[in-house]
């Protein structure tokens, strides 16, 4: 509830500061930037650099169509997986929930508009750590 | 939109790695974005999975939300450590206009 309430009062004051759409995203999934979106999904909480969460991703995508993409999660006790592209109209591209039942690596594949960087963060409840990719794309997926 | 499709849309291959289980799902989905327009100009409406589903006898294995950023006809990958013995495998979507599909497989022991 503490939380709750700092967060709230967190939000305002970044809201004043902020011109006339500055509220925040109803949805994760809006098309807004990286910034908003991950503060969307994780308020103001602060992410880490970890080496324990790997991208497997082809540095050079030739069809931003369709980008294979693999997270490794070296981590006990991770909860979700929430991955975003930088370039992307809707920068949060998928978000899983793990269990224990399930082993260290997920993959999926996205769509990537352009040129950026593919970001995954990890929740492990306590902390938030974070591992960017840059992908070249040839050819824009259309996201 | 909420009624079944005729044929399966989900296609699920699994390979045994001792006890652990490798699951890829294929999913049959337009993944549309909403801002793609058609050859006539017009706007093609947003058509995308919100929630695939990964359940090993009822118990919550991965759950994915996913946006208008997923590929078309997605693909999910994972591993389940440790099956049990028989089980039976239960993969479900459902997109941002109410359709929805899954499928159950039975997993038998190794």
């Amino acid at each position: 509830m503490r939380r709750r309430l700092l967060l709230g009062a967190a939000a305002s004051s970044a809201l004043a500061a902020l011109p006339v759409r500055g509220a925040p995203p109803a949805s994760a999934f809006a098309e807004t930037g990286l910034a908003q979106a991950l503060r969307a999904c994780f308020g103001d909480r602060p992410l880490r650099e970890t080496d324990h969460v790997q991208i497997d991703i082809a540095p050079v995508a030739e069809d931003g169509a369709i980008v294979p993409v693999q997270v490794r999660i070296d981590l006990p006790g991770a909860r979700t997986l929430a991955l975003f592209s930088d370039r992307n109209p809707v920068p949060l591209l998928a978000r899983f929930h793990l269990s224990a039942r399930l082993g260290t690596q997920v993959g999926t594949r996205i769509k990537l508009a352009e040129s950026g960087t593919v970001v995954a963060v990890v929740d492990t409840g306590s902390e938030l750590l974070v591992t960017r990719r840059p992908v070249a794309v040839t050819h824009g997926g259309c996201a | 939109m909420n009624a079944p499709r005729d044929a399966g849309t989900i296609r699920v291959r699994m390979t045994r790695a001792g006890a652990d289980l490798e699951v890829r799902a294929l999913i049959e989905h337009p993944m549309e974005t909403g801002r793609r327009k058609d050859e006539t100009g017009a706007v093609v409406p947003a058509r995308y999975i919100e929630t695939v589903s990964c359940t090993l006898d009822g118990e919550a294995v991965l759950t994915a939300d996913w946006g208008p950023g997923v590929a078309r006809n997605p693909s999910l990958s994972f591993t389940i450590r440790n099956i049990p013995g028989p089980s039976v495998l239960r993969i479900g979507w459902r997109d941002n206009q109410g359709d929805r599909d899954d499928v159950a497989i039975g997993i038998p022991a190794t």
